[in-house]
C-alpha cells in the first residue's frame, strides 16, 4: 500500500512550510515515526515522522522548496504491501501482513483529523484518563448527581418567568429536552392555563369562595391618585370634531382612560387575573374591559372583548355604540361566559360631577378603577430649575380597588402610575389619525 | 487598511508607541538583532537604534529587573519574556516587586510597564513551551491581563498597554503569530478591560480567548447549521474584566460557556461562572460549562495535543449536547 507524506499542519494557522532537509533517500526503509525529513514554517523548525514503517518510494519535494500544507511530499510503500516493489530494493524481504489504519496516517500526520468524542460533563478529559496519572482530576471533575428529583430541574430562569407570569410550574408541561420547562412554556402557560396563586393565604381564599355575590370588602384595598388631564381634554376640544365627522363617533375622556388602563393591563397582568369558583387565580391572555359610565339617569355598561387590541379610536366608536347590554351596576352578577367573567372594571362618574367613587371589582375579578369628574382647578407646577407657578388644569381623580390576595401593593401603585403617566403625557397623536 | 499578521501587529503596534513617546523603550532576548526569536520586533532595531531596543543575556529575572528599574525611573519599558512558560524562572520579580510597588510605596511609585510574551499551545513545542498561564498572573493584584486574538486589537491594545500606568503583561498566542487580518491605518488606540463580540447570537454566550476565539468562531458556525444560535465573545481582556459585555450577553441567552485553552482547575472559566452566578443567577436557564485542557501537562505528540486541547469539534459537542439535555 502506498502512503503519502504530507505537509504537516504545524500550529493552527501556519499555511505553508518549507523542506530543509530530507533524512532519508528513496529506497531508504523508514520505521513508523521515525523522522523523514525536517521542515521549517513561519517559526517553527521540526522533524516530521514517518506515518508508517515501509520504504521511501519517491520523494516529490526538494530541500528548500516550499509547499502549502497538506500538499504531498513523498510516497512511501508500506512493508507489509505485496503488491507494489521498491525500486531499490535488493534481496528478498520478509513481507508481513501489516494493515495501516487510516487514523494512524491521520494523526501522525497531524492534519488534526483525529476525532475527540468529549462527554457532556467532562470536556475533554476522557483522553487522558488512560494516558495520564489523573487521579486528582478525575475526582475533581466527577459528574455530580442531579439535585433532586424532576420536580426541582426548573432552571433559575424558568423560575423567575415562572415568578413573574404568577405560573404554578407543578402545572406546566415543559416540552424541553427531557420533558423540560422553558420559558417558552411559561410564557404558554401565563396566557392559558388556570394556576392557583402561590403566596395567596388559603383564608382569603376561603373568604372569596364564601363571600362569592356578597361581599369582599375585607380584602379590597382602594387607592387614589389625582391626574392632570389637561393635555387629553385638549386633544378632545381639538380632534373631536373631526372624528366624530370621519367617524361619527364622538370622542371621550372615558375612550382615553380606557386606553391607559389596557396598556397598564398588558404592562401588569397580576391586575387582569380573575379568580375561578374554586378560588384558583386565573392568568388571562385577553385584555377585557368592562366599562360602566354614568350618564345622567341610568348607567350604561359597555363589554369591550379584546380591548387590549383595540387603539384609541376603536375604544370610542366601541364605547360610541349602544351599550352591548341592558343597564345595570358594574357589580351585577355577569353571565357565566364571556367576557365578564373576571374583567377588568372600568367605571367613569365624572358625569355626575362626583370627584371620585370607590369602584368594585365584578364577581370574579380582582381589580376595579374609576374616574371622576374632570375639574378646572389651580395646581403648583414645577418647572425648570426648580421654578415653581400656579396654573389651571383640568384635573381628574383616579381610584383603584384591588384584591389584597391577589395583587400586592407595589403592583397596584406601579399599575396607577402607569395609567396616571399615559394620560398627563397625553401621547395620542398617532392614534388620532 | 492594511492586512497584517498578527506578529507583524505586535512590532507595529510596539513602533507606534515609541515614535510617539521617546519614553517607550524595549528589552528581551533577541529582541533587536534578530527582530525577535517570533519576529514580533522586527525593523524596531533599525528605526529607533539600539539604545532602545535592548538585546539581553538568557535571563529572564535580569530582564524584568532592569525593566522594573527602568520604570522607576521615568521610562516606559516593554520587556520580552520569549515564552510564557519562562515566567516561572523570574515569577517573585513580577509578584513580588512589580505587582506591589504601587501599594507598598503609598501610589508614590508607579511601574509603567509592559511585559509581553509568546504564550499558548498547539505548536507541538511540549508541555515547558506551550502553556497558557493568564490563569497564574490575574491570581496576582496589581497586574493587567491582556490577550488579544486578532491583528487589529494587537496594536490597539498594545498601545493601551504601554499607555497604562501599572503594569500590563500582554500575552500573544504562538498560534495565532501567522494569523492575518485587516488593520485601519494610522494609529490604534484600544482601552483595556473591553470585551468584543465577534458573533452575536440568542442560545448560548461562549467566552473565548487568544487561540479559542478562532474555535469558538467556527464551533458557533457548526452551531448555527444545527439551528443553534450561538453569540462568541473573545474576553480580551481579563483584569480587568468587561463583566458588563459578558453578563449582558449571559443575560440574553441564559447558557455560558467557556472555552479555556489552559488547564482545568483554577482557569480564567472559573472565576468568570462564579461571577455569573453571584450575579446572574435568575438569567441562568442552565449549567454553566467550561471547556478546557484537562488538567495534565500539555502532551508534545502532536496527535495528543490535539486531542486534549479544545477544538471547533469538541467546543460545538459540548454546547449542542448541553443544550439538548
Amino acid at each position: 500500500v502506498n502512503v503519502d507524506v504530507t505537509m504537516p499542519q504545524l500550529g493552527e494557522t501556519v499555511a505553508e512550510g518549507t523542506v530543509t532537509r530530507w533524512l532519508k533517500k528513496v529506497g531508504d526503509d523508514v520505521a513508523d515515526q521515525e523522522p523523514l525529513l525536517e521542515i521549517s514554517t513561519d517559526k517553527v523548525d521540526t522533524e516530521v515522522p514517518s506515518p508508517a514503517a515501509g520504504t521511501l518510494l519517491e520523494i516529490l519535494v526538494e530541500e528548500d522548496a516550499t509547499v502549502a500544507v497538506g500538499a504531498r511530499l513523498a510516497v512511501l510503500v508500506t512493508s507489509g504491501d505485496t503488491s507494489a516493489s521498491p525500486p531499490t530494493s535488493g534481496g528478498s524481504r520478509v513481507v508481513q501482513e501489516e494493515s495501516v489504519a487510516p487514523g494512524a496516517i491521520a494523526a501522525s500526520a497531524a492534519t488534526g483529523s483525529t476525532s475527540v468524542e468529549p462527554s457532556p460533563t467532562r470536556p475533554p478529559t476522557a483522553a487522558s484518563t488512560s494516558a495520564a496519572p489523573v487521579s486528582a482530576q478525575a475526582a475533581v471533575v466527577a459528574p455530580r448527581p442531579a439535585a433532586g428529583g424532576p420536580r426541582h430541574r426548573h432552571t433559575p430562569r424558568v423560575r423567575r418567568a415562572a415568578a413573574d407570569a404568577g405560573v404554578d410550574l407543578a402545572r406546566v408541561t415543559g416540552t424541553g429536552p427531557g420533558g423540560r420547562v422553558t420559558v417558552d412554556d411559561v410564557q404558554r402557560a401565563a396566557t392559558s392555563t388556570p394556576i392557583p396563586l402561590e403566596g395567596l393565604p388559603s383564608q382569603v381564599a376561603g373568604e372569596r369562595g364564601l363571600s362569592r355575590g356578597t361581599t369582599t370588602q375585607g380584602s379590597l384595598v382602594t387607592t387614589v391618585v389625582e391626574v392632570d388631564l389637561t393635555a387629553v381634554t385638549s386633544l378632545v376640544a381639538r380632534s373631536g370634531s373631526d372624528v366624530a365627522g370621519r367617524l361619527g363617533t364622538r370622542l371621550t375622556t372615558t375612550a382615553f382612560v380606557a386606553r391607559a388602563v389596557v396598556e397598564a393591563l398588558k404592562a401588569h397582568p397580576r391586575l387582569n387575573s380573575a379568580i375561578d369558583p374554586d378560588g384558583a387565580v386565573l392568568a388571562r391572555s385577553r385584555q377585557d374591559l368592562l366599562v360602566t359610565v354614568t350618564t345622567g339617569a341610568a348607567p350604561v355598561v359597555h363589554r369591550l372583548d379584546d380591548a387590549g387590541d383595540l387603539n384609541l379610536l376603536g375604544l370610542a366608536r366601541r364605547l360610541g355604540a349602544p351599550a352591548a347590554t341592558s343597564p345595570g351596576p358594574a357589580s351585577a352578577t355577569p353571565s357565566s361566559s364571556g367576557v365578564d367573567a373576571g374583567a377588568f372594571s372600568l367605571t367613569d362618574t365624572g358625569a355626575d360631577g362626583a370627584l371620585w367613587t370607590t369602584p368594585l371589582p365584578v364577581t370574579g375579578g380582582v381589580a376595579a378603577l374609576s374616574a371622576g369628574a374632570v375639574v378646572d382647578r389651580p395646581v403648583v407646577l414645577t418647572r425648570a430649575f426648580d421654578e415653581k407657578v400656579i396654573a389651571i388644569r383640568a384635573m381628574c381623580h383616579i381610584a383603584l380597588t384591588y384584591d389584597v390576595g391577589v395583587v400586592d401593593a407595589g403592583d397596584a401603585t406601579s399599575f396607577l402610575r402607569s395609567v396616571k403617566d399615559r394620560l398627563e403625557a397625553g401621547q395620542f397623536d398617532t392614534e388620532l389619525t | 487598511v492594511a492586512e497584517l499578521t498578527y506578529r507583524d501587529a505586535v512590532a507595529r503596534g510596539i513602533a507606534q508607541e515609541m515614535r510617539r513617546d521617546d519614553s517607550v523603550v524595549l528589552i528581551g532576548e533577541d529582541v533587536a538583532g534578530a527582530g525577535g526569536v517570533f519576529k514580533t520586533t522586527v525593523g524596531l532595531l533599525e528605526e529607533f537604534g539600539p539604545r532602545r531596543v535592548i538585546d539581553t543575556p538568557i535571563a529572564e529575572q535580569a530582564i524584568l529587573g532592569a525593566c522594573m528599574g527602568a520604570a522607576m525611573t521615568g521610562l516606559r519599558p516593554v520587556a520580552e519574556i520569549m515564552f510564557s512558560d519562562f515566567f516561572a524562572v523570574c515569577w517573585d520579580i513580577v509578584v513580588n516587586e512589580i505587582a506591589k510597588t504601587r501599594y507598598m510605596t503609598n501610589g508614590q511609585v508607579t511601574l509603567p510597564l509592559v511585559i509581553k510574551t509568546g504564550n499558548g499551545g498547539g505548536l507541538r513545542f511540549g508541555a515547558q513551551h506551550s502553556q497558557s498561564i493568564e490563569n497564574w498572573a490575574m491570581a496576582v493584584p496589581g497586574l493587567k491581563v491582556v490577550t488579544p486574538s486578532t491583528p487589529e486589537d494587537v496594536v490597539g491594545l498594545m498601545a493601551a498597554s504601554i499607555r497604562s500606568d501599572d503594569p500590563v503583561l500582554f500575552f500573544e498566542h504562538k498560534g495565532l503569530y501567522a494569523t492575518k487580518g485587516e488593520v485601519p491605518d494610522g494609529d490604534i488606540l484600544d482601552s483595556l478591560g473591553t470585551a468584543r463580540v465577534r458573533r452575536a447570537g440568542t442560545d448560548a454566550t461562549i467566552l473565548s480567548l487568544g487561540m479559542m476565539v478562532p474555535r469558538a468562531l467556527a464551533a458557533a458556525e457548526q452551531l448555527a447549521a444545527q439551528g443553534i444560535s450561538a453569540e462568541v465573545i473573545d474576553v480580551r481582556s481579563l483584569v480587568p474584566l468587561d463583566t458588563t459585555t459578558i453578563l449582558g450577553s449571559l443575560a440574553k441567552t441564559g447558557r455560558l460557556f467557556t472555552v479555556e485553552e489552559n488547564p482545568r482547575l483554577l482557569g480564567w472559566g472559573a472565576e468568570i461562572a462564579s461571577i455569573a452566578v453571584e450575579e446572574c443567577f435568575w438569567d441562568l436557564d442552565g449549567p454553566i460549562q467550561r471547556i478546557t485542557t484537562p488538567h495534565i501537562p500539555l502532551p508534545s505528540a502532536d496527535s495528543l495535543e490535539d486531542l486534549v486541547m479544545p477544538s471547533a469539534d469538541s467546543i460545538a459537542s459540548t454546547v449542542e449536547k448541553a443544550l439538548q439535555s
